[in-house]
């Protein structure tokens, strides 16, 4: 395992993109040192801004990390990354493989665009969790990201199949033009959520200030026999979540966005 | 050797290589779970004509199961994938998906995958809904009450089928009465089903027949109305004879199956009646497992 700890506070933005473990697993200690990352105007060695130690393989560790550290484990394929402290944006997006575990926050476009692979962040994310990045049609098409607590806007954003597990409340347009995939969100929503899904599951706590869009439609309470195997998988990354998530075992089923022939739902489980 | 004066005989059960696939039935209860396993367990006593050999496994309390609710395993036998594939969907889409409450899993992790809900969504027309956890993908198809859950795939796996022991009996009650207590004992053991009625058939086949068309007639050996009749393999004290088929997913299984079977059927002894315990073979040529009855006995 590499490990990577910040020496000093970052006064520029500094991009990760090339440090995942598979590029550090096929090189020696030395030649990790000597990398290359663009620091504001300047082209630093890896070894000036960070303390590195260990053995190259698929694990690479980063400690005290920044939130103007960008882009970790972009495109990740295989392999796992461990980061202590808050991070900045774009963690794990169009990663589709591996593990990136964050002991801290994250910043916006966590998983955005991911493939495949599991995303596990303790803290809060910001905005476009698992959307689709800039340009792109479609969110994130596979793997699993969970979020310990709160994450900001459009969480799922255009998702086309995937898991997205919010442990706190997610911000205004949650799932919104959701194609396909499931977000469950623990806490609450924020406005507008849900408008625009075409296929897709939201699952979310009924309050008595959610609003869904007046182009939903209830179906009805259910006991659905999918519910116990999704929170059961659910459970597997998080078992933390076990308790809370059984509130969904009887949900009320609500169908749309019918205001663009969607057939998505949204099930609200009630509040404890 | 005897068990309890019971004389086993110095031989062996032969049998064959099969495909076998296990499923998880699930429902809101035990007894509708049992409804949908028996259904799509019914007719599959042989290869022979019905497509498939079949039986419930063992019932699932709520913990062993994907969704949480109680279950029974079921396991599918047959001598091809393709006649394999056929029976899983005809039977799953006929008597799982029609019932009640029912949700239909995949009882195995790994092997070749054969279509389930990949084939049964389609009768959703259009409303059923794919989720995909992690490797496994699931049907929601929607249904009059409620939705049928059904995994995408289910597994194959390589298995044996045929293994078996003959009950030699004075009587008729005598010979059932030990065939009962055997297929209860062989009841606990996982991976195997006897696929017969009660688990126990009457009717022991041999190859061909007189008739052309007839892949499989009576073994006129075994039955006792012919003893003066034919070169009976039977002893003048037997009047009757049942056998258990056994259906395996390991030979290790068949072996204790059989085990378990012939010493819960030797409990009733000599005394009452139990004149001995052989098995079926075709002279070791035909199948490649041959499950030889002392050394399983040892």
């Amino acid at each position: 395992m590499i490990v990577l700890e910040l020496k000093a506070a970052l006064d520029f933005n500094l991009d990760l993109t090339r440090v995942t473990p598979a590029v550090l697993a096929g090189l020696k200690l030395t030649e990790i040192k000597r990398l290359g990352l663009r620091y504001g105007r300047d082209t630093l060695r890896l070894a000036d801004l960070f303390a590195v130690s260990g053995t190259p393989d698929l694990e690479l560790r980063i400690e005290a990390a920044s939130t103007r550290l960008h882009n970790i484990g972009v495109g990740l394929a295989q392999g796992i990354i461990r980061v202590t402290g808050r991070c900045g944006d774009g963690v794990g997006t169009q990663m589709t493989g591996g593990e990136i575990h964050v002991r801290g926050d994250a910043g916006h476009l966590v998983g955005a665009g991911m493939v495949g692979g599991v995303i596990d962040i303790t803290g809060h994310a910001g905005d476009f969790v698992g959307s689709a990045i800039p340009g792109a049609v479609a969110g994130m098409k596979g793997g699993a990201v969970i979020i310990g607590k709160s994450a900001g806007a459009r969480v799922g954003d255009r998702m086309r199949r995937g898991l997205i597990v919010i442990g706190g409340n997610a911000g205004a347009y949650c799932a919104s033009q959701l194609i396909a995939g499931t977000v469950a969100v623990l806490g609450t929503v924020g406005r507008d959520s849900a408008t625009g899904m075409h296929r897709g599951s939201l699952l979310v706590r009924e309050t008595d200030a959610l609003r869904l869009p007046e182009t939903f439609v209830d179906t009805g309470r259910y006991q659905l026999a999918f519910v116990p195997v999704l929170l059961a998988h659910i459970a597997r990354f998080k078992p933390a979540f076990k308790t809370r998530l059984r509130a969904f075992t009887s949900s009320q089923r609500w169908v749309g966005d019918r205001g663009c022939g969607g057939t998505g739902e949204v099930l609200l489980a009630r509040a404890a | 050797m005897k068990i309890n004066g019971v004389a086993i005989e110095d031989t062996f059960a032969e049998a064959f290589s099969m495909k076998a696939t296990r499923l998880i039935i699930t429902a809101l209860n035990p007894t509708w779970a049992m409804h949908s396993a028996r259904a799509v367990t019914g007719f599959a006593t042989s290869v022979i004509a019905c497509g498939c050999e079949a039986g419930i496994e063992r019932e699932l309390q709520p913990n062993e199961t994907p969704d949480g609710r109680p279950g029974v395993a079921v396991l599918l036998f047959s001598t091809s994938t393709k006649e394999l594939t056929k029976q899983l969907q005809n039977r799953v889409g006929q008597c799982v998906l029609t019932s009640p409450t029912s949700a239909c899993f995949a009882g195995f992790d790994s092997g070749d995958p054969l279509p389930l809900g990949k084939t049964l969504r389609y009768f959703g027309d259009g409303y059923q809904i794919a989720k995909k956890l992690g490797r496994d993908r699931y049907w929601r198809v929607p249904v009059m009450d409620g939705e049928f859950l059904c995994q995408d795939v289910t597994y194959l796996v390589k298995a044996i089928g045929g293994g078996n022991f003959l009950i030699l009996a004075e009587t008729q009650a005598q010979a059932l009465a030990a065939s009962e207590r055997a297929v209860a004992a062989m009841r606990k053991i996982p991976s195997v089903i006897m696929p017969f009625p009660g688990g126990v058939v009457r009717s022991g086949s041999k190859v061909g027949s007189k008739y052309k068309t007839l892949p499989a007639s009576t073994n006129h050996r075994y039955c006792p109305t012919l003893k003066q009749v034919v070169d009976s393999a039977l002893p003048a004290a037997v009047g009757a004879v049942l056998e258990i088929v056994i259906d395996g997913l390991t030979a290790e299984a068949i072996n204790e199956a059989t085990r378990a079977g012939i010493r819960a059927a030797c409990t009733l002894g000599r005394k009452r009646g139990i004149v001995g315990i052989t098995a079926g073979n075709y002279g070791g040529n035909l199948g490649p497992y041959h499950f030889k009855l002392r050394e399983i006995l040892k």
